[in-house]
């Protein structure tokens, strides 16, 4: 019961956090209307207000005179912007192509499943280094190679429940009626698995995030000057004896927003399970999400 | 081991090599991805000639399967080409910098292990506690801090307080420690998860009542029958999550500038060294392929239902 209540209060944390970002990223015109890559190069590495700097750069400006917190600011937007596009892309694939191995199987299912695990076989990071070392480094290429993990993990899940639904007595029964396949899948499926994929789905945008920081920290992100807050972390890291602060405050951007989606992706897990039962009662048994191999 | 479980893992073996070709086949598919390998790794003075004769050099002149089989055969016989910085074997150059990354690795998974074990163990023996409260708010805190992030923190406490140890490069035990410590830490989370889990049902099971039941203390219960039990899920875990430690300790290198083959990789990549990138892609799966092996078998020891089934 208090782990249940912590969780609530958590959640609530995480909720507000996730405005405050998201409000930060739509906002971003209106509070700094100079962009992000206006700066001047006379006020390189100015300090921040708590190191006797000025009100006019907050938390300073970093080595190309560029005001450090507007460049925070502006680069929740690239980092949420990628978060969502390789999720739902990513997402989009791993779905159809999850409900086509699970639901029709045979060849389909015997190839995907192949391909999944070759691609499981390389470590994620270095499978988009091979990618990018290609292709070159770019938004784009950025998202189309975190869609790469994101469709992998809907494949799974989305199999797995389709693999279980096959097998349910309602299932069945819609079978001895004579419904269609396909009739059966749009209908009686789909409906019943889809809010679970949108939360299993949720769970994955902050490893999403944590991906697109660390391929831009590696120097495989988006370029320069888009801002960033992996690479700001990477560029700071030649200033971290003195300039401590041009690596610590996009740190904290970051962590704060991936914590912020970690607490409401619980959360909704704990609050979703008995939503998602109502939702799928007309089947007999449920399995637990947990189950399917991510 | 008997024969039951000899035949389960001969069988893991043979999938596992059937993945490593298919890795071989992507690897050499990436290339096909660049608009002109041979037009993008030469100077843009070459003459047209020796472009073409780089080309038929490197074999690009084939056809796709042609090209295919040629290089799955160099790759069994461990060849990849020749590396464009260094002018050695690519594979050479690779395998050069690998003790180094799985020293780093192993050093990580056992500092992540010897976090993950008692603090999970202690999660789920006091659940619903303080204790278990502030377990679960550093595994969640944990999994939102990037080892990047760790990683220049650690640097900035030491180079500006301790200067007890060496924040960058490697070769020594003591070059181990903060990159180890960034690895382990970022593997806890999700290892403290599943054992608080897997604990938490282990204990809900008739033959730890029956341990309690013939008089054991607590103590002898965790370690004798709940923690056997529970680490099997772990051992799960572990499969998917080595690949995950891999993609950390790359990451890591770079911030320690330690020697490994990440370090490399992200060297050839800016020297557009594809067959470094194509080797490392392979050494890395070889790794991941033997390590799922490797965990094969610890399950027929852990599980008597693998190790007995016929």
């Amino acid at each position: 019961m208090i782990a249940t209540i912590g969780r609530h209060r958590a959640g609530m944390f995480g909720v507000l956090l996730m405005v405050v970002v998201a409000t930060i990223a739509v906002l971003a015109p209106v509070l700094a209307p100079g962009g992000p890559e206006a700066g001047v190069l006379r006020d390189r590495l100015l300090p921040p207000v708590f190191a006797g700097g000025s009100w006019d750069h907050p938390l300073g400006t970093d080595r190309a005179g560029r005001d450090l917190l507007v460049r925070i600011v502006w680069g929740s937007r690239t980092t949420l912007w990628i978060a969502i596009a390789a999720t739902v892309g990513g997402g989009l694939v791993g779905i159809v192509a999850g409900v086509v191995a699970g639901w029709y199987g045979r060849w389909v299912d015997l190839i995907l499943g192949r391909l999944a695990d070759i691609q499981q076989a390389i470590p994620f990071v270095i499978l988009a280094m091979a990618v990018v070392a290609v292709v070159g480094p770019s938004l784009l290429n950025l998202i189309l190679v975190l869609g790469l993990a994101s469709w992998l993990f809907t494949y799974r899940v989305v199999r797995g429940d389709m693999l279980a639904a096959r097998e349910r007595p309602w299932v069945e029964a819609a079978r001895a009626l004579g419904i269609g396949d396909r009739r059966i899948l749009w209908r009686q499926v789909l409906p019943n698995v889809l809010p679970s994929i949108v939360v299993v789905l949720t769970l994955f945008v902050p490893q999403t995030i944590l991906f697109s920081a660390g391929l831009s920290f590696l120097g495989l992100g988006v370029p320069p000057p888009t801002p960033e807050w992996g690479r700001m972390i990477a560029d700071g890291a030649d200033y971290l004896r003195t300039e401590w602060w041009l690596t610590l405050m996009p740190s904290l951007a970051l962590i704060v927003t991936v914590l912020g989606i970690t607490l409401v992706g619980d959360w909704v897990r704990d609050l979703g399970d008995p939503l998602l039962r109502l939702l799928r009662s007309a089947a007999p048994a449920t399995d637990e999400m947990g189950k399917t191999d991510a | 081991m008997p024969r039951s479980a000899v035949g389960f893992v001969l069988r893991r073996l043979a999938y596992q090599g059937v993945v490593l070709v298919g890795v071989a086949f992507l690897v050499h598919v990436l290339i096909l991805l660049s608009a002109d390998p041979a037009q993008a790794l030469l100077p843009p003075t070459t003459s047209p000639e020796a472009v073409e004769a780089f080309r038929r050099a490197q074999g690009w002149d084939q056809p796709l399967p042609v090209q295919f089989a040629t290089f799955l055969g160099r790759a069994v016989q461990g060849d990849f080409g020749t590396s464009i910085r260094f002018g050695q074997p690519a594979l050479a150059v690779v395998l050069e910098r690998v003790p180094a990354t799985l020293t780093l690795g192993l050093t990580g998974l056992a500092v992540g292990l010897a976090i993950a074990f008692p603090l999970g163990s202690l999660a789920a023996l006091r659940r619903g506690t303080w204790a278990d409260g502030a377990v679960r708010g550093f595994a969640v805190l944990g999994a939102s801090v990037p080892g990047f992030v760790l990683g220049q923190v650690l640097i900035l406490v030491v180079a500006v307080g301790l200067r007890a140890l060496p924040v960058s490069g490697g070769g020594s035990v003591a070059h181990l420690v903060l990159p180890g410590l960034v690895v382990g830490i970022a593997s806890t989370p999700g290892l403290i998860r599943i054992l608080r889990a897997s604990l938490l049902e282990v204990y809900g099971r008739d033959y730890i009542r029956t341990a309690f039941a013939k008089g054991l203390s607590p103590r002898a219960v965790l370690l004798r029958h709940a923690l056997r039990n529970a680490a099997i899920p772990v051992v799960s875990f572990l499969a998917f999550d080595i690949a995950a430690l891999l993609s950390g300790v790359v990451i890591v290198e770079r911030v320690f500038a330690y020697p490994g083959m990440g370090s490399l990789a992200v060297q050839a990549i800016s020297g557009r060294d594809l067959p470094v990138i194509q080797a490392f892609v392979f050494v890395a799966a070889l790794t991941i392929v033997t390590t799922n092996l490797l965990l094969d078998v610890a399950y027929t020891r852990l599980d008597p239902r693998i190790r007995g089934r016929r």
